[in-house]
């Protein structure tokens, strides 16, 4: 077996390009037997038809692996890191190996930025933690220009049973200028609304636009409930009023709150607070009630963009 | 039974029941967001400072709204009460659940009722 090139005992986080099955199976096969080998627990989160191929390959290792369909679990990039987190804090004291494959072809591009993004900010929310990291990439079906962002946000590459440093790499804090430049404009025909102190009439806008963009009653709550923490965000920390926009298209519904508050925690959303935590409820529960969040804060404002599919699935 | 109203901050109204022995009811009735965090506090902040208060029960049945920061400030007073004393709320609104599910799912020192 390959030597790993990486100490038992530190943080890993490295991409694998892949264009065939074999590709695909042979090293993550590998490195997940090297990790059971060592009596390391091991979880992966990949696309359900890929996770097929994986126990197949395990035959009964396959058992000691835990499997979840990232299609579902990290349909919303920014579920992904707390459920990453709640593994590596159950195995507490113990190395383990984790392969998340979150990026796959047909992916919106808001939820390809939200993915990339969350790749990044997996250096951050596991810096120093026993944990090594592995996250497959389909390089003949993704576009070039995501396959270089994946260069960017890891440390590590692996090729041919072989890891090596990504040139590329941003570091801990980087981002890749898709996800942290200004987000696209929203359309010429965006509701918008300048709320001052009432935020009644900005879950009342909400709520209408939901219905009549055809949410159900309870996906409507969701989002009208998500809108209100960010808009009393702005109530509570920018001293300046705060602008609503609503629109929709044939998949979803779109809104987005901009002030000129400022986000300084890169992995708002993505940490669970605990029970006593003075704030952070919020943005948490923002992220866990949309199907997409995307946040841009800097000096010169906040823009928190939230979408909900019209047909989940 | 006395009825107090005993706040009307913003599009909240608390009115508060006293029923004996140590029986509290709080309504509140409207939205229970920002404009009355500061109201919802020190109501609830004032049952937990009084011991002869043992159950305090608390119906939302009549709210439109509530943020994450009045469900907060429920939980937090419930699990200031101690041994022998209990905070029920009745009527959630769906918001409520929502936030319980996802930031208090394993608090147990508010209990909600269906009822």
């Amino acid at each position: 077996m390959a030597e790993s090139a990486v100490a038992q005992g530190t943080f890993g986080h490295a991409a694998l390009f892949y264009r065939t099955e074999d590709d695909y199976v042979t090293p993550i096969a590998g490195f997940l037997r090297e990790g059971l080998e060592a009596g390391e627990p091991a979880f992966v989160a990949v696309p359900a038809a890929k996770a097929a191929l994986l126990r197949e390959a395990l035959g009964p290792d396959a058992g000691r692996v835990r499997f979840a369909d990232m299609t579902a679990m990290g349909r919303n990039p920014a579920w992904i890191i707390p459920r990453v987190r709640a593994f590596v804090d159950e195995h507490s004291g113990r190395h383990v190996r984790y392969v998340g494959e979150p990026v796959w072809e047909t992916r919106t591009a808001a939820e390809l930025r939200e993915a990339t993004k969350h790749e990044a900010l997996i250096n951050l929310a596991f810096a120093g933690a026993d944990a090594d990291i592995l996250c497959p990439y389909d390089t003949a079906r993704l576009d070039p220009a995501v396959i270089a962002q994946a260069h960017q946000t890891h440390p590590e590459l692996l090729c041919d049973g072989l890891r090596e440093a990504s040139a590329a790499y941003s570091g801990p804090l980087g981002l890749p200028s898709s996800c942290s430049s200004p987000l696209p404009c929203p359309p010429h025909d965006a509701m918008s609304f300048t709320y001052t102190t009432d935020l009644s009439e900005v879950r009342a806008l909400v709520e209408k636009h939901a219905r009549d963009a055809g949410l159900t009653d309870a996906r409507a709550a969701d989002l009208v409930l998500a809108v209100s923490e960010v808009a009393a965000n702005t109530l509570r920390h920018a001293r300046s009023p705060g602008t609503l926009s609503i629109w929709r298209d044939d998949d979803e519904i779109v809104c987005e709150i901009h002030d000129e508050g400022t986000i300084t925690d890169p992995l708002a959303g993505r940490r669970r607070p605990a029970p006593d935590a003075a704030g952070g409820h919020g943005l948490w529960l923002v992220h866990q009630l949309c199907d997409l969040v995307e946040l841009r804060s800097d000096s010169n404002g906040t823009t928190v963009r939230m979408h909900m599919a019209l047909n989940p699935l | 039974m006395v009825s107090d109203l005993v706040s009307d901050e913003g599009t909240l109204r608390i009115i508060k029941q006293c029923r004996p022995p140590g029986q509290v009811l709080l309504e509140l009735t409207g939205e229970a967001d920002l404009r009355a965090e500061a109201a919802l506090c020190a109501v609830l902040a004032g049952l937990a400072a009084k011991p002869v208060v043992t159950d305090i029960h608390v119906d939302l049945s009549g709210l439109r709204f509530i943020d994450v920061a009045a469900t907060r400030s429920l939980v937090l007073a419930a699990a200031t009460l101690g041994p022998g004393r209990r905070m029920v709320v009745r009527g959630a609104p769906a918001a409520m659940r929502r936030t319980m599910e996802f930031c208090w799912a394993d608090y147990t020192a508010l209990e909600v009722s269906s009822g």
